[in-house]
């Protein structure tokens, strides 16, 4: 059952912590992802092209933010996920994945979710804000 | 400057067979265990921006084509639309289009604001819709 079927509109989606993310973190996430950008593996390309010391892919903070929602509703009830990149993350930053319902609306067999959701540094710093729409089944009685 | 007559084409569509070893090597990477993965019912939701890199051996030639600087890349917005199941040993066809070409002043100077939409189907189904914002900033700019 998700856990996103008891939740009322307005309610926030429990926080979950991840990290700190890495620098091998982030070289497994190059080769898994397939994006070898040297701005993320390379700290001399990195401070070359004026970012100051290599930073996660983008992709990587919304993949944490996707494995929070997978979660939450179970991967194959997303319907819906994007995100905004908002500031960069470093090397040794944890990131803390929330949200909250915006509204939700009645489907036979259950109900869809949209909800808001904001990947931070423990700073409170806003890495990625996004939302999400997510199917969740009803009940059994 | 970006070229801007490309506004609206769409390159040529490329095929990626997703094989089940590569979708627990990026959910293991990024640390997302949910279960389904392994089971071969799910992939995690992000899975898609692997196909980007791994099966499409022609984007970064088509970016620089379109004028961009790949060491000044930044990712601005991503969001995915699932519309169908896609499962490990499905073969996905993706068909990327040029949604826009913009320019914006930043903090620092002027960037590209370049929107992609890329349309994955399996077997003739349109079955997910990736469309990625990207900034591309100048030299001498900041981030």
């Amino acid at each position: 059952m998700s856990e996103l079927a008891t939740l009322a509109a307005g309610d926030e989606l429990p926080a979950r912590r991840f990290g700190p993310v890495t620098q091998e973190q982030i070289n497994a996430y190059a080769e898994a992802s397939g994006d070898m950008n040297p701005i993320h593996r390379d700290p001399e390309f990195a401070a070359m092209v004026g970012l100051g010391g290599t930073i996660a892919h983008g992709m990587l903070v919304m993949g944490l933010a996707g494995a929070y929602l997978a979660e939450l509703a179970g991967p194959a009830n997303l319907r819906q996920f994007g995100a905004r990149f908002k500031a960069m993350t470093r090397p040794g930053e944890t990131i803390v994945c929330s949200g909250r319902v915006t509204e939700i609306s009645d489907e036979p067999g259950g109900r869809v979710l949209r909800c808001e959701i904001r990947a931070a540094n423990e700073a409170g710093e806003i890495k990625l804000t996004g939302h999400c729409v997510a199917f969740a089944a009803k009940e059994e009685r | 400057m970006l070229d801007r007559s490309a506004v609206g084409a769409t390159f040529p569509p490329f095929e990626y067979r997703i094989d089940p070893g590569e979708i627990l090597a990026f959910a293991a990477a990024i640390g997302d265990q949910h279960p389904a993965y392994a089971a071969g019912e799910a992939l995690p939701p992000t899975m898609a921006t692997a196909w980007v890199h791994r099966g499409n051996p022609r984007f970064h030639q088509h970016l620089i084509d379109l004028g961009v600087n790949l060491a000044m890349v930044l990712h601005g917005e991503e969001e995915f639309s699932y519309l169908a199941p896609i499962r490990a040993g499905d073969t996905v066809s993706g068909a990327v289009t040029v949604l826009s070409i913009d320019e914006k002043a930043g903090r620092s100077g002027a960037m590209d604001l370049l929107e992609l939409e890329t349309t994955y189907a399996v077997g003739g189904v349109p079955s997910l819709v990736a469309r990625s914002l990207i900034v591309v900033r100048r030299p001498g700019g900041g981030a």
